[in-house]
């Protein structure tokens, strides 16, 4: 398409953009602000609720009839049970999956000081597709990912997928760990930690993910934890450093085994 | 006043009746558009995210419009949802389609709203096909093929604008789509 097409589609976005401004010219900030305020509110304490869920404790009772809508809701439905999805057969081409594996948490990689900040110890939360109990569905680990190539105490990527009662409810979730870790990364510089954040998609794979690099500039190699969702699943790959980095491969594995 | 309220401000002052001008290209008519923004302002807002940058409040409130449109949500089911929220409007409410004669416009209108998307996408904000794909969560096989759709029925609707095809690109096997923060 050339710029014919383009210098219509802006024409006609700002002659419509023209025609509201004229059109609302009062000041609704304080509106938006009266609409937005209770809702932040809530979805800080479901937040909390969540995590807390997470860590054993139970008490979301209070936390929730609190918030706006007045009464308990129990999670929803996910949209792929959690056994369809341990059954699902997947497999990574020149990888050995070991289903009874698990990566190392950011805090086994970095020490435990990481981890004093809140945003940053739910990455390990979000690196297990655990919290947000709202939004349905159940982690499933689905084990480590490894080079079929490398010794057997190589480095490993370990991956959880779960699904999600919507597609909506999968990429609130996606935008949760977004969240997390920009307020990760602002609070790790403090601590000399780089923290980089990136969105990222696979070529031929459908869906959008979000990809965190921990990193200690003083050593080398980077903690990561890549997120993808596609429709109302998601599949978390953590890749400890110095692994082959197999994150992409297995998304697409699994992604490509859930199509048939 | 928190950082957020400030952003919010600076939004609805600057940058709202552009979201509408952008939202109007996707939905096809008024009355859509500005509940898309509107819900999608007050969605965006409301989730715990330090929202400290305009643009990226922009960039977010455009995400959701998006996701909005492709998850179907029709006009009603946007003001059901924001029945409670008691924002009102300073102007009457438009009727659906009145003084609307913008031909570029009315040409969009009668795509599916896909290939809608795709069109804004990739000539209104340049995405190349491969984060098209990924923004609307399909192939890039679909995205060549709403676009191919697209083209055919503007150019029979508009005339020949010089519509060209669409340049093959390369594929990367992970692209950063905002780059690294």
């Amino acid at each position: 398409m050339t710029d014919d097409l383009r210098g219509m589609l802006l024409d006609s976005l700002d002659k419509e953009s023209r025609r509201f401004a004229a059109e609302h010219r009062g000041e609704e900030s304080a509106l938006y602000e009266h609409a937005i305020r209770p809702r932040r509110a809530w979805r800080r304490a479901a937040e909390a609720t969540g995590a807390l869920a997470v860590a054993g404790a139970v008490a979301v009772g209070a936390v929730l009839v609190t918030g706006p809508r007045g009464s308990i809701e129990p999670a929803p439905p996910a949209a792929t049970p959690t056994d369809a999805l341990l059954a699902r057969d997947w497999m990574v081409l020149g990888a050995d999956v070991d289903p009874d594996g698990t990566a190392a948490a950011l805090a086994d990689v970095w020490g435990a000081g990481i981890v004093d900040v809140p945003a940053c110890a739910e990455l390990d939360t979000y690196a297990r597709l655990a919290g947000r109990a709202d939004l349905g569905g159940e982690p499933v680990p689905l084990g480590t990912v490894v080079s079929s190539s490398g010794p057997a105490d190589d480095p490993v990527n370990g991956v959880y997928a779960r699904s999600f009662a919507t597609a909506e409810d999968a990429a609130a979730y996606l935008d949760t760990v977004d969240s997390s870790a920009t307020l990760c990364a602002q609070a790790a510089a403090d601590d000399g930690l780089d923290v980089t954040v990136a969105d990222v998609g696979i070529a031929a794979t459908a869906g959008t993910g979000v990809r965190i690099d921990v990193a200690d500039p003083g050593a080398e190699g980077a903690w990561r934890l890549w997120v993808h969702v596609q429709g109302s699943e998601a599949v978390a790959v953590v890749t400890e450093p110095h692994a082959d980095d197999l994150a992409a491969q297995a998304i697409r594995a699994w992604f490509t085994a859930a199509a048939g | 006043m928190r950082a957020w309220q400030g952003v919010l401000e600076t939004l609805i002052r600057e940058r709202r009746s552009s979201l509408v001008g952008y939202a109007y290209l996707l939905a096809g008519d008024r009355p859509t558009a500005e509940d898309l923004v509107h819900d999608a302002i007050i969605r965006t807002f409301s989730r715990a995210r330090r929202l400290d940058d305009v643009n990226r409040a922009e960039a977010y409130v455009r995400r959701t419009i998006l996701t909005q449109l492709l998850n179907r949500r029709s006009s009603q089911a946007v003001a059901r949802s924001k029945q409670h929220l008691l924002i009102e409007r300073d102007g009457p409410p438009a009727d659906e389609h009145a003084g609307e004669h913008d031909a570029v416009v009315l040409a969009l209108r009668e795509l599916p709203a896909r290939q809608r998307a795709c069109v804004v996408l990739r000539h209104v904000e340049q995405l190349t096909t491969a984060e098209t794909a990924a923004r609307m969560g399909i192939s890039e096989g679909a995205v060549k093929r709403y676009l191919h759709d697209a083209i055919a029925h503007l150019r029979e609707t508009l005339g020949d604008l010089g519509f060209a095809e669409e340049p093959r690109e390369s594929i990367a096997v992970a692209a950063p789509r905002r780059g690294e923060r």
